[in-house]
């Protein structure tokens, strides 16, 4: 297990044992990634506050329910976030509107720092990266678009200006190629 | 629709992920997700997979009033505790997590010549040696580095004030490591009644971040005499 996962493991398990510094070390440490994945789905700073908001009082909660077959701490993490930013967008039926939002991230965008290995996602981020990378390019644009943005088919369609039936089987193929390269 | 079928588990978990599986088939799916230990740790499988692409997203650091609200949310601070009782304030986490404190005095000296009163911090370890003495005029501190300071080559010494009401520390700039400096108290700390101070390690030049980046060597509350 990386060193990364083993510290964020501890933090978390401190946290789910009523730590509150444990908890905010945990904040310091990953806030920044997920706040970006907050910031993609949602392009507006203020949804991105609340959704990190709710995902990091669920987290502080539900800290317990962690368990390694759910994968990477960080990856559970960044899932709780996600659906939370995807509940949210559906709620609000959120139209991405682009026109604004590149400034508005912008603004927000602070100092990269590379704390990949201090995430626990480095290793498994090659791979995918290298599984990504052999997939046709109409394939890894649908999933990003979805991945990153919360794209909808028909949103992916509108961009694409493919048809909403290619967008689907682009995005099924792709995950079926992807699978199997990273099992192998 | 066939749930034991692998490749419709796959993509149903997929969609799922992305986003992409919406309205009632995504409500069958989540029940989906309560009943079956087959679907939940396929989707757990496919949340491993996409997820390390947030790796490639670079860190944007929140606003720290977020910190604030989750810490709101969760009932550790109390608004109105903190408002009506300045004295004992709520502080926020990475004071609590301190190494050690250090004793700050602000001394209301009477001068002779005027009737107003000087304001003079002396900030000293526990086992009262003094490391800085911060003479206050105005809204510049004057800041005289003293004989007990470990000097460090490769980083700053960082002063933050930290408001009653439990919002960020605001920075008061670097602390001379050597003779002295003055230091410009910033407008944002205007009108805010000051809980405590701290004194963070920083990287050169200071905390890259709006609120301490490094160890908070030193935190204490201000007593006045």
């Amino acid at each position: 297990m990386e060193q990364s996962q083993q510290h964020l493991l501890q933090l978390l398990y401190a946290t789910s044992q009523g730590n509150k510094e444990a908890f905010a070390q945990l904040y310091k440490a990953t806030s920044g990634k997920l706040f970006s994945v907050c910031l993609n789905l949602l392009r507006r700073n203020d949804w991105a506050e609340d959704v990190l908001q709710d995902a990091f009082v669920k987290i502080w909660h539900n800290a317990g329910e962690y368990h390694a077959d759910k994968g990477t701490v960080m990856t559970w993490m960044i899932s709780i976030t996600r659906y939370r930013a995807l509940d949210l967008l559906k709620s609000r039926r959120v139209k991405l509107e682009q026109t604004d939002s590149e400034a508005q991230i912008n603004e927000y965008v602070a100092p990269e720092i590379p704390t990949g290995e201090q995430l626990g996602l480095v290793r498994e981020k090659v791979k995918l990266d290298d599984c990504m990378s052999v997939l046709s390019e109409d394939h890894r644009n649908s999933i990003q678009l979805a991945y990153f943005n919360g794209l909808s088919h028909q949103e992916i369609t509108a961009h694409t200006g493919t048809a909403l039936g290619s967008v689907k089987s682009w995005i099924r193929r792709g995950l079926v190629q992807l699978k199997r390269c990273l099992e192998s | 629709m066939r749930y034991d079928n692998q490749e419709l588990l796959d993509n149903l978990a997929v969609e799922y992920i992305l986003g992409t599986l919406q309205g009632a088939a995504r409500k069958r799916f989540q029940k989906l997700l309560i009943s079956s230990n087959h679907a939940r740790k396929t989707l757990w499988l496919w949340e491993q997979y996409l997820n390390p692409l947030a790796e490639s997203l670079p860190e944007t650091e929140p606003n720290s009033a977020v910190w604030h609200g989750i810490q709101k949310r969760l009932g550790w601070l109390d608004d109105t505790v903190v408002a009506f009782s300045p004295k004992k304030p709520k502080l926020p986490w990475f004071i609590a997590a301190a190494a050690s404190v250090l004793l700050f005095v602000m001394l209301y000296l009477p001068q002779t010549s005027t009737p107003a009163f000087q304001e003079v911090a002396v900030i000293q370890s526990t086992d009262a040696k003094a490391w800085w003495l911060i003479n206050k005029t105005g809204d510049m501190l004057q800041v005289k580095a003293l004989a007990a300071i470990t000097p460090k080559q490769d980083n700053d010494y960082q002063l933050w004030m930290l408001p009653t009401d439990g919002s960020p520390p605001i920075s008061l700039g670097l602390l001379p490591q050597s003779s002295q400096t003055n230091l410009q108290i910033p407008a944002a700390a205007n009108n805010i009644t000051i809980a405590a101070i701290a004194v963070s390690l920083e990287p050169k030049g200071g905390s890259p971040l709006s609120i301490p980046s490094g160890e908070v060597l030193f935190v204490a509350e201000i007593i006045t005499l």
